[in-house]
């Protein structure tokens, strides 16, 4: 249980990707998310790989820190995938079998739902790994700088957002040494229904409660001493500022996203269809 | 029949990915029945994962080749793994950490409950726990463990886990983080656990002089590998052995050790302090028959003259 | 003046309605710069609470307590207390605040407004100065108990403190941790800071210039480590004898005879050979 979780673990190895201003990292991945919701053709699909393994090759990271995010969420993946596969009951029917009938179209409609959520959570954990949380927030509070004059407490966000990113590895690991002192006295979390499931958590969630607590006590100690708060004239130890790189890696994802709006609203209208192009009867 | 018999074990994690770390490297050891077994080593040298396997927290990644055995019950049969969790009791690091319950009767109550035991031989078993560790029942049942102090935090957590009446007990440095008093508290209750619930207990620890007082033989794991098994006294006196595993002397034979190079005449195989000192009054009290005698000699010549 | 003083302190914790603990209970003291104390005592024998009040996390319920003569209770002076007393806690997992361990460090100097280019400097330095300038950009959770804790002294030093409180910030490190502090400690010493060392291990004690010793909130013994193990008043403090002291009262028992305590090893291996001559 709970192993090996990539989510929030920075995976140094200084690269161009890497160096990347975190603000534009940030509006990026933003892009890079917007775009995956409009991708309509298979087409589109395999330029976003294409894209995202470009991204993993000069980030130089193995593709295993990527994938490891996506079987975090494998469980969530599986089951709409399952859902939408038996659900969708219009279009031509493929299988059937009792009540059991799969469409051609749920099939399609499957297939892209999967590839969405993967290229999806591969995007996102790509930022998480290759950006530092403090550099993270650092963008955060940039970005959102606007709201403070509306009275938002951006600073207290991107601080909270840092330092729940920084105790998440802590957090884990403190999670699977209480479930291994439980299981040692014979407590079992993998029998009975759901909710006898969630009843024997009770003996890991709450020590892990209450311990999170004492840490956050003892942390509100350690910050406070080290005179945080003490002006609002905080300096920055890191500075980011803006470099060619950054342009070259906006130009890239714009383009990108530029092709997937062309391929979603524009190519069809005049003729073009790339996927019975590349797949032909496949479909 | 040994108490604990592993054969061959071998341990990867990540297995199979850029991570991949030998935390274990053919492992064979065993622990006899009524043995108290000091477990060593740097931060790191896979003492956890050994431990881990005891009670099948960790399995076996090699069935074919390796073997863990706890009295005569194996850790790869499913079957028998369930009887094992409550056969190893496994006191982990900071196991005030774990404690969950409102009350400290029922934090007690947990293991045994696990076990599907009627309620009387739980209630049984909560009260002579709690007793065992030197809590009074009446006086601590019903209290929350969260409002107690350290030192009785761990006595809980202690009993929750020999409530299940393990025949071995494993610890994970058990007395980390406590003040001196608390320490020789929890070392002595270790003492009186192996007489009166579990004979055989193994116990993980960084000092030397603890071990060197404690346990009938001392095993030191480095970089995932057996270096040293022996007792006290054979591992402590062989240096190079020492120097090797970079383990840390226990007090007493380093300021042995300083005394014989300075040419103190003691024995080289001590290990604890009391026996430094016993040597050492030894040679004080020898040193002053042989100075009387020698007196009487010139006495004796004296008179000749 | 001396560059810590203590006057009448005592202080009580809210327990629950109506109810408060007295932690500390009329407590003098004065310490120096450039002193090396260790300030003893079993756990709840007030010796945290007493770190925590020197650098103005709590305030006194009654007393005052001076930092190079200013106040810890005047609120305006909070921060100018924190820059002058740094302090590392217990956890190694608990007080850095960023994933990568120069950014943690440079967070005090970040907090008090040092300009980019001095907390560059600073950083450098403090990881200099704990001998973990190679690990600057890795991330701290992956670290050993003992590099954490050099990397949470590092933090400190960055602010540039004339007092270092270490609390209880061995206790849960390995006697390789537990030394590379120590010999972090005595170093930062000898460069002229004053080192408050809490804590229950005796050893550690040996090496000081003054033990303070806690017992049910209020000073019990204060002298040099050998006044302070002569007593023999350590036990009644829950306290123990280092093990080298303990040997040297056994051989006392067995004939030896020591005209002072002895706390160091090879003091007590020069003393037994010259009474076996």
């Amino acid at each position: 249980m709970f192993k090996d979780v990539a989510f929030g673990q920075y995976y140094p190895t200084n690269s161009p990707v890497h160096r990347l201003d975190a603000r534009v990292k940030l509006l990026l991945t933003l892009l890079y998310v917007a775009a995956i919701f409009f991708i309509k053709s298979y087409f589109g699909f395999m330029l976003t790989t294409a894209v995202l393994i470009i991204i993993v090759a000069l980030a130089r990271l193995p593709i295993m820190s990527v994938l490891k995010s996506v079987r975090g969420v494998l469980f969530i993946v599986v089951f709409t995938a399952i859902i939408n596969l038996f659900f969708i009951k219009d279009g031509e029917v493929l299988v059937q079998s009792g009540s059991l009938i799969i469409t051609k179209n749920g099939v399609h409609t499957t297939i892209k739902l999967v590839l969405r959520l993967v290229l999806l959570i591969s995007g996102a954990s790509l930022l998480a790994l290759t950006t530092t949380p403090v550099q993270l927030a650092d963008g955060l509070e940039s970005l959102m700088s606007p709201l403070k004059l509306i009275k938002v407490p951006v600073r207290d966000i991107a601080m909270i957002m840092s330092i729940a990113l920084r105790f998440i590895p802590t957090l884990f690991e403190e999670t699977n040494k209480i479930i291994a002192a439980q299981k040692a006295r014979g407590a079992c979390f993998d029998t009975g229904n759901i909710f006898a499931r969630i009843k024997a958590m009770l003996p890991v969630l709450i020590p892990l409660f209450i311990n999170s607590f004492r840490r956050a006590d003892e942390l509100a100690f350690a910050m406070d001493a080290r005179c945080y708060n003490a002006t609002d004239k905080r300096t920055r130890f890191k500075k980011a500022k803006l470099g060619w790189g950054d342009l070259i890696a906006f130009v890239f994802i714009a383009g990108y996203f530029t092709v997937i709006l062309l391929d979603r609203y524009y190519f069809r209208t005049v003729g073009i269809d790339i996927d019975s192009m590349i797949f032909g009867e496949l479909l | 029949m040994p108490a604990v018999e592993i054969k061959n074990l071998n341990f990867i994690y990540s297995k199979k990915t850029p991570f991949e770390k030998r935390a274990l490297q053919d492992i064979n050891l065993t622990v006899e029945e009524g043995e108290f077994l000091g477990l060593v080593g740097a931060t790191g040298s896979g003492k956890s994962t050994l431990i881990q396997h005891l009670n099948g927290l960790i399995k076996l990644q090699d069935k074919k080749r390796s073997s863990v055995v706890v009295n005569g019950m194996s850790a790869t049969d499913k079957k028998s793994l369930k009887k094992l969790r409550f056969e190893v009791g496994m006191v982990f690091q900071y196991p005030e950490y774990q404690l969950f319950e409102d009350t400290v009767a029922k934090d007690v109550a947990f293991g045994p409950k696990n076990m599907k035991l009627d309620k009387d031989e739980i209630d049984a078993r909560v009260r002579r726990a709690l007793e065992v560790v030197g809590l009074e029942y009446d006086k601590f049942a019903e209290r929350s463990p969260f409002d107690l102090s350290g030192g009785e935090k761990r006595r809980v957590a202690i009993a929750g886990v020999i409530a299940m009446q393990p025949k071995v007990l494993v610890l994970d440095e058990p007395v980390a983080g406590l003040d001196p008093v608390g320490r020789e508290d929890i070392l002595s209750l270790v003492k009186k656990l192996q007489k009166e619930v579990s004979p055989t207990i193994i116990m993980v620890s960084h000092n030397m002089d603890d071990m060197a007082r404690l346990a009938d033989r001392i095993v030191a794991l480095k970089d995932g590998c057996i270096v040293a098994n022996g007792t006290p006294k054979e591992v402590f006196c062989d240096r190079k052995l020492i120097e090797d595993a970079g383990l840390d002397l226990p007090a007493a034979t380093r300021i042995a050790d300083k005394l014989i190079a300075r040419g103190v005449e003691i024995p080289s195989d001590i290990v604890t302090m009391d026996a430094l000192s016993a040597e050492l009054g030894k040679a004080l009290r020898s040193r002053i028959t042989v100075a009387a005698k020698a007196n009487d000699g010139v006495s004796e010549e004296d008179e000749n003259v | 003046m001396s560059q810590i003083e203590i006057k009448g302190v005592s202080y009580s914790y809210p327990v629950k309605e109506g109810h408060s603990l007295k932690a500390l209970k009329n407590v003098s003291l004065a310490i120096d710069k450039g002193e090396f104390v260790v300030l003893a005592g079993m756990n709840g024998s007030g010796k945290s609470t007493l770190a925590k009040l020197l650098n103005g996390l709590f305030t006194p319920s009654a007393g005052e307590i001076f930092i190079d003569g200013i106040s810890t209770a005047d609120e305006e002076n909070t921060f100018e207390i924190r820059k002058k007393v740094g302090m590392v806690f217990q956890n190694p997992d608990n007080q850095t605040v960023a994933t990568i361990i120069e950014d943690d460090i440079a967070f005090g100097p970040e907090n008090i407004g040092v300009p980019r280019e001095e907390i560059v400097v600073r950083v450098d330095e403090a990881l200099e100065a704990v001998g973990m300038s190679e690990y600057r950009t890795r991330t701290a959770s992956k670290l050993s108990g003992g590099q954490k804790q050099r990397v949470a002294i590092a933090g400190v030093l960055a602010m540039r403190p004339d007092v270092l409180i270490l609390d209880e910030s061995t206790s849960m490190l390995d006697p390789n941790g537990r030394k590379e502090i120590m010999d972090i400690a005595l170093k930062l010493n000898k460069s002229g800071i004053t080192v408050i060392n809490i804590t229950h291990n005796m050893d550690e004690a040996t090496v000081a210039d003054r033990v303070v010793v806690m017992r049910k909130g209020r000073v019990a013994m204060d002298g040099t480590p050998k006044e302070v193990f002569a007593s023999g008043l350590l036990e009644a403090c829950g306290l123990t004898l280092p093990p080298v002291t303990q040997l040297s009262r056994s051989l006392a028992d067995e004939g030896f005879v020591f005209g002072d305590v002895v706390t160091d090893e090879d003091e007590l291996v020069e003393e037994i050979c010259r009474q076996l001559k």
